[in-house]
């Protein structure tokens, strides 16, 4: 399969890209994003902006790229203009479609937004719709995707993240609008199937959870998973809220909240997308389910960290803590264990509640001797594990004489200490 | 899609065994089918480095150290490290999911793979005497010959030139012994001050091991490069596994190898046998043949006999070596750098005599170990094992000891239930063990003292009944077999793994079942000389 992607370096196209080479694919990318040497065989990259016309070459078949079996069109162009709809959007991409169908490609999807509507609150989903209505042919199908979260944050998601972090107490506009989250990668497969499956009796395609749940409850949950608190959400106006982003844009170190947005949650209507997704054979991971897998990675990371910097006596690299996560992955372990908020500040305090050789089994234990393993197996230090160097005898008596009196003076604290921790 | 097969013998198993008695035969001009119930055993990587290279750092490390399938990260309780690093994760799974072992204080291990433990066993050798065959229906003269006719095949290394040489046995084609580190060297050297110091009475006896360990090549097989990664499995083909056998086997035209079929039966059935089971992708298969040599392990052998004798619910004696595990520490050799090179297998054997038997077992120098296998032992926090592990692996030396098999009271039994038989082991020592190890173990701290080593306080520990995977003695020569092996009552069925031996000294088993297994061969060609076999 030989696909042709613009907007690859947006949030959506960069998971997209991944997933695609993951399955062996070959990739077209059109725009201006760096290639990644190591994906270089099977994707190339032609430089294009929305506007411009595609370069020839981009839709030929070359050494082991096939002719284009679809594009996939995630560009967008913000750079505003003015008017009800964004025409300057609507004729580039009609440029991109009529080459695609001058070069018989068989699929071209769109991505489209929830909010598409000829009469949406925002510019954004009237400019959607109007591209919408440029689809005609048989293979020319539209993705209305809804509110996209997982994966690095990005874009919205970024933004919805980085404001659930800043405060348990946040002013919000539209607490109760009904919206239709979905998983990154659920949303992945759904661009996958559309640009795979033979027959589509459809021309729009709705990709967000069929169940909406509140805005709020997207918030709270958010905030429960990424923070581990209770979000409290103050309404307030829609002016208000407009206000607020006019002056969060003006100070630093407050998220951005386009304008734009704000008025596109308003508007936002529910969309039965039950049979859509069905009909592309796709699942939907639940909310919770989502958002646990992803704050998963955090929070092995941090376990990671400590685990690690325990083991080892100092900070461990990055390339350890990214192979005991990685592993644990492989592993399939769902969990992180829970660690005393002390010991991630202060990994060293875990000597005194190390339950190795209490005799009282734990999690701990176990996910000790992984970390232990893994540190030894990773690029550290070697001598932290197999001193390598010669020193004479007494010396190294006396060192080793330390160690094992520290240890022995210890064991009493650690087995009274970790009887409590229980 | 069934497979229907004749053949004039066929071996259940590609074990040590199994190959060791095909040889004779295929050698006679029988057609020989062997069959195992596993796929081809994936190879290492021949481009792996040295673990001293590895240590330092090299792109890929955690790759060949954790294992390519994390294997290293499995939880399991399998006392054996060399099993944790060496077997790919599933080594026993089907094992378990086939015989479906319900044990009491038993680590039962096993495997369906194909090549059975020797693809991770710790290659140890050592021939049996007159008083370790006694009991026995056969003696040392019926063995000589097969003993040195697997020495040469396999390739031994050793020497019959110390204390335990003549232990290990002599008058075996031996290759020079795989070079000892500086650590082993000091403590051999300590000891031969000591032993002349001190009478022959009673004393504990050290010498070099004797392994199935290449020192020079042999065919297509390389020497031992000294890489220190035996604990992850040989690149080099030097230590001996009994797919080398078959490999070699399988040049022959009249000799036939099928992996992944599961003899789940063998059963009479008019002028020859029937063999029926099925491939790993499910379907079915039936093998006639005249003669069946049963070489599936002593578990996997007794159950096939069970099925054949119909002896379900019958209690089998099962024996075992009683294992101990231990660290001594050299001090003088604390401070010393790490060797660049090194043999993580067996280095040196021990031998200690006990009432009426001895007890003996292997050191390792502990370089060859990854840290975290040892710093698991230490009964301090994870930080301070590593520091202590760190300080003293140069001068650390690890021990396994055996007792033997009569100071083991087991029994097998294989059951029948609705959803298909399995097998019940209860585990046991006898009373006389604990006396019999607490004064063992008194002796040989006091003989380290002594030549400057310390035994590690609580270190010595015990492994459950099991852990030492010597299974022998269910099915014991001259009484439910004759002395040819060949099942009382079943004419022309044999069974040549450790089921076939009625005792279990201390010393490593696999060297006298292959042995033995060559012997039975040969007796089998012998008999049917004048008149073969031949198609059904």
């Amino acid at each position: 399969m030989h696909v042709m992607v613009t907007g690859a370096a947006g949030y959506i196209g960069e998971r997209l890209i991944a997933t695609m080479l993951g399955r062996g694919w070959h990739i077209t990318v059109l725009g201006r994003a760096a290639i990644d040497p190591a994906a270089a065989p099977r994707l190339r990259l032609y430089e294009w902006r929305l506007g411009a016309n595609v370069p020839e070459p981009a839709f030929s078949a070359e050494k082991s790229f096939q002719n284009v079996d679809a594009v996939v069109h995630l560009a967008h162009d913000w750079s505003g203009g003015t008017g009800a709809v964004d025409e300057k959007n609507v004729r580039d991409t009609c440029k991109l479609l009529n080459g695609s169908r001058a070069h018989g490609v068989r699929r071209f999807v769109f991505i489209s937004s929830l909010s598409a509507r000829p009469d949406a609150l925002n510019r954004y989903g009237r400019t959607k719709a109007a591209i919408e209505d440029c689809l005609s042919g048989p293979g020319e199908v539209a993705a209305r995707v809804g509110l996209v979260y997982g994966g690095r944050p990005r874009s919205m998601y970024a933004t919805l993240c980085r404001i659930t972090d800043i405060s348990p107490v946040i002013p919000m506009i539209g607490a109760d609008q009904a919206v239709q989250p979905m998983h990154i990668d659920d949303v992945c497969a759904g661009i996958i199937a559309l640009v795979e499956r033979p027959d589509l009796t459809r021309k729009i395609y709705g990709l967000g959870d069929p169940h909406p749940v509140t805005f709020g409850d997207f918030l709270r949950a958010l905030a429960r998973h990424r923070r581990g608190r209770r979000l409290r959400l103050i309404p307030i106006s829609r002016r208000a809220a407009l206000f607020l982003a006019d002056i969060t844009a003006g100070v630093p170190f407050l998220p951005k909240i386009d304008r734009e947005r704000i008025l596109g949650l308003g508007g936002i209507r529910v969309r039965d997308t039950a049979g859509e997704i069905a009909e592309l054979g796709i699942t939907i991971r639940p909310l919770d389910d989502g958002l646990a897998a992803e704050t998963l990675r955090r929070r092995l990371c941090t376990e990671a960290r400590t685990l690690l910097h325990y083991a080892l006596g100092g900070k461990p690299r990055l390339s350890t803590v990214k192979l005991y996560v990685r592993s644990l992955e492989r592993l399939g372990i769902r969990r992180a264990i829970s660690l005393p908020p002390l010991a991630t500040r202060y990994p060293s305090v875990l000597r005194l509640v190390d339950p190795h050789g209490t005799m009282l089994a734990s999690d701990l234990d176990r996910r000790l001797g992984m970390a232990m393993r893994i540190a030894e197996a990773s690029l550290e230090d070697p001598v932290l594990f197999q001193l390598n160097h010669r020193a004479a005898p007494t010396l190294a008596a006396l060192r080793l004489l330390r160690t094992l009196t520290a240890e022995i003076l210890l064991w009493p604290l650690r087995r009274i200490l970790r009887w409590r921790c229980r | 899609m069934s497979i229907d097969r004749t053949t004039d013998v066929l071996i259940v198993g590609s074990g040590p065994a199994g190959a060791s008695a095909a040889f004779p035969l295929v050698e006679a001009g029988f057609r020989v089918t062997m069959m195992d119930a596993g796929g081809l055993v994936p190879t290492n990587d021949p481009a792996r480095p040295p673990l001293a290279h590895l240590r330092s750092g090299v792109p890929g490390k955690e790759r060949y150290l954790l294992g390519d399938d994390l294997r290293m990260l499995r939880e399991d309780d399998h006392p054996s490290p060399k099993l944790r690093a060496a077997a790919p994760i599933g080594f026993t799974k089907r094992f378990d999911d086939f015989y479906r072992p319900m044990t009491k204080d038993f680590s039962l291990v096993g495997t369906l793979d194909s090549g059975g433990l020797s693809n991770v066993w710790g290659a140890v050798v050592s021939a049996f005497d007159d008083d370790d065959l006694s009991g026995m229906p056969i003696g040392y003269a019926e063995l000589a010959a097969s003993y040195r006719t697997i020495a040469r095949r396999i390739g031994v290394s050793g020497t019959d030139a110390d204390d335990v040489g003549g232990f290990h046995g002599t008058g075996l084609p031996l290759q020079p012994p795989i070079p000892i580190g500086g650590l082993a060297q000091e403590l051999l050297n300590r000891y031969g001050a000591w032993a002349r110091g001190h009478g022959q009475a009673g004393r504990i006896r050290l010498g070099l091991s004797r392994n199935a360990v290449l020192s020079k090549p042999l065919g297509e097989r390389n020497a031992c490069t000294l890489d220190n990664m035996c604990m992850w499995g040989c690149t080099q083909g030097a230590v001996y596994q009994s797919l080398q056998d078959v490999a070699a086997l399988s040049r022959y035209g009249n000799f036939a190898y099928m992996p992944g079929m599961l003899v789940r039966a063998v059963q009479p059935g008019g002028d020859a046998y029937v063999a029926e089971g099925n491939h790993s992708d499910g379907a079915p298969f039936r093998c006639r043949a005249r003669l069946v040599l049963l070489a599936a392990g002593t578990i996997g052998s007794t159950r096939l006999v069970t099925g054949l004798m119909k002896w379900h619910g019958r209690r089998f004696r099962l024996l075992n070596n009683p294992a101990f595990a231990f660290a001594v520490m050299l001090p003088c050799r604390l401070g010393t750098a790490l060797p660049e090179q090194g043999f993580a297998m067996s280095q040196l054997s021990f031998v200690a005599s006990l009432d009426h038997s001895y007890a003996t077992g292997s050191l390792y120098a502990a370089d060859g170990f990854p840290a975290s296998e040892l710093i698991e032992q230490i009964p301090f926090s994870f930080a301070g094992g590593r520091r202590i592990i760190a300080q003293i692996t140069s001068a650390l030396v690890l021990g396994l000891g055996y007792f033997p098999g009569e100071f083991s009271d087991n029994h097998l039994c294989v059951e029948p239930a609705a959803e298909g038989e399995h097998i019940r082991i209860e585990g046991r020592r006898t009373a006389q063990f604990e006396p019999a190890f607490k004064a063992l173990r008194r002796r040989l701290i006091r003989a380290f003292l002594q030549m400057g080593a310390i035994v590690l306080p609580r270190s010595t520990k015990v492994l459950p009944q099991g852990g030492d995977s010597h299974y022998a003695g269910t099915l014991p020569m001259g009484d439910l077999l004759t002395s040819d092996c060949e099942l009382v009552g079943m004419p022309n069925i044999f069974v040549v793994d450790g089921a076939c031996f009625a005792r279990l000294p201390a010393k490593h088993l696999t060297f006298s079942v292959m042995a033995n297994a060559d012997r039975v061969g040969r007796r089998i060609a012998a008999r049917y000389r004048t008149r073969p076999p031949g198609p059904s």
